[in-house]
């Protein structure tokens, strides 16, 4: 039923739009071809290469941190759960103080008090500055999450609960079998939100010094020194951002739809 | 008996002092020229904020400028590879004090109060003193005249001091670009920049032909290559390799090569006396 559905979702799409992309097609080529022609365009050509490594920094910080997050907010939120009070009240005060701190000083916290090299055996190690921002964004990921997985778990009717424990489930079998499999599902379509955001979040990379597309962008309008062109820049700056976090954004939205619960 | 025995072990304190006092005769050098002989590995932190001293070249996306080039040449003479870290006027001497760089080459003029918590290399590289830029028609003309207006600057400029006790209100953006863009947007009367930085784009650039500079140049300060305090051999190992720089054309030529303009005179009249002295 549902792949069905979906396939007639996918036909109908450009039907329904032909007018809107014909329009988009028209304005994009029309744009191309006076952006080409002026100086600031050709400007902001020879610096994509340099923007597109930059923005690949942040994609990648965006996605370690996630992946951090994800995994200690996953950790947290089960501590969080746990009927044993000497875990859970860390769990909450993790939770607590990660998510209500800005991500900027939590940022500035971890680039500036964690070390620039670390010696293990007579081997330096390098602990670069973007790991480090990576870490300032998991921080506040990982408490993020370990809500989100705290409201999941949340959602599932008490009944369930009851109905199961009726059933002679133990408490880990009932979350094993019977709750979780129903929240990661209803996790992800906040998990994905959480992503976009942190995807934005990464902008604040640049502060700490991290060449990033941000920071490049600062170069480059630096270097070119055309009052134009630093608008134009920081303009598909907004259009590269959104091009990555609108997509997700709609996926999010979809599979709100497909797993809403009425 | 009066005479007790006495322990080694009270002595130790003084003897494990007396180890670590002579092992610390014993190096060679300070920390910071110990580490670059052993690891080969010279850590620069260059400022590439854009523009002649240091950016990225768009093509390649390596760094350029005088900043790099001057520290590939210091590596190149001292044996080392050169690692480059971009800095940030806001981290620069955090990460100097803190040992991530050993040496600073990002356009940080000399002053008091800095000399006084880093170290230096005293013979300077370049000499570049402020300029502002204001609309043609403006009433500014003397830096006096900037007294209780709003002046658009960068922040960790080297402006900043002299700009606070002439009495104007500063605005300090994170870069010259965002402070260019300002003053074109008439939130402030006037931006200071670097000479090498206002000049060229008022002399050449179209959309600048409504705007003017001022002189004399504010506060020409010398750019130094700065250690961290009390480095004195790392300083006394990279002063005669500047001074050869000056004496040989090889700043000069770098300063052409960068596209740096006006060419700083200071330049000319460094090469001038070291040739004197060393001839």
């Amino acid at each position: 039923m549902a792949i069905e559905a979906s396939g007639v979702v996918m036909r109908a799409w450009p039907r329904r739009h032909l007018g809107k992309l014909f329009l988009l097609i028209g304005l994009g080529a029309a744009l191309l071809y006076f952006a080409l022609q002026s100086p600031v365009s050709k400007a902001l050509l020879q610096w994509s290469p340099a923007l597109a490594r930059g923005f690949a920094q942040n994609i990648v910080i965006s996605l370690v941190a996630i992946a951090i997050g994800s995994l200690l907010g996953l950790l947290v939120g089960a501590l969080a759960l746990s009927p044993l009070r000497g875990l859970r009240w860390p769990a909450r005060i993790w939770v607590q103080c990660f998510r209500n701190a800005p991500w900027l000083v939590l940022i500035y916290f971890t680039t500036y008090v964690f070390p620039f090299e670390l010696r293990i055996g007579g081997v330096y190690f390098a602990f670069p500055d973007w790991l480090k921002v990576t870490i300032g964004l998991a921080l506040p990921a990982s408490a993020n999450i370990a809500e989100i997985f705290r409201g999941a778990v949340a959602s599932i009717p008490a009944t369930q609960w009851e109905a199961a424990r009726s059933l002679a489930f133990t408490r880990g079998q009932i979350f094993r079998s019977i709750i979780l499999p129903q929240c990661f599902k209803r996790m992800l379509p906040p998990w994905m939100n959480l992503y976009a955001v942190i995807t934005m979040g990464t902008a604040l990379a640049s502060l700490v010094g991290v060449h990033d597309v941000i920071d490049t962008a600062q170069i480059a309008s630096n270097t070119v020194n055309k009052t134009g062109f630093t608008v134009v820049i920081y303009l598909s700056l907004l259009a590269l951002f959104f091009a990555y976090c609108y997509p997700i954004s709609r996926l999010t939205q979809a599979l709100e739809r497909r797993y809403a619960f009425y | 008996m009066l005479l007790k025995r006495v322990s080694v072990k009270r002595f130790l304190p003084v003897m494990l002092g007396s180890l670590i006092a002579l092992s610390g005769v014993a190096a060679k050098a300070d920390a910071t020229l110990d580490k670059i002989e052993q690891r080969h590995v010279l850590v620069v932190g260059v400022l590439l904020s854009g523009g002649p001293f240091g950016g990225i070249d768009p093509a390649t996306q390596q760094p350029r400028g005088l900043n790099v080039d001057l520290a590939q040449e210091l590596g190149k003479q001292l044996g080392a590879e050169v690692q480059l870290v971009p800095v940030l006027p806001a981290n620069r001497v955090q990460f100097l004090q803190q040992g991530k760089v050993d040496l600073l080459i990002a356009n940080m003029e000399w002053t008091a109060e800095r000399g006084e918590i880093l170290g230096f290399v005293p013979t300077p590289f370049y000499r570049v003193g402020g300029t502002a830029a204001v609309l043609k028609d403006s009433k500014i003309t003397r830096w006096e005249d900037l007294k209780g207006q709003p002046v658009c600057t960068s922040q960790g400029s080297s402006y900043i001091k002299p700009l606070t006790e002439l009495g104007a209100e500063l605005k300090a953006f994170k870069s010259s670009s965002e402070s260019l863009l300002a003053l074109r947007g008439n939130n402030c009367v006037a931006a200071v920049h670097d000479a090498t930085l206002i000049n060229p784009l008022i002399a050449d650039s179209s959309e600048w032909q409504g705007y003017r500079a001022i002189s004399p140049e504010l506060n020409p300060a010398p750019s130094v290559i700065w250690t961290r305090r009390g480095e004195q051999d790392t300083q006394a190992r990279i002063d005669p390799i500047i001074k050869q720089l000056h004496r040989s054309g090889w700043l000069i030529d770098a300063q052409t090569r960068n596209h740096i303009t006006p060419a700083s005179p200071a330049l000319v009249e460094l090469q001038k006396q070291f040739q004197a002295n060393g001839a």
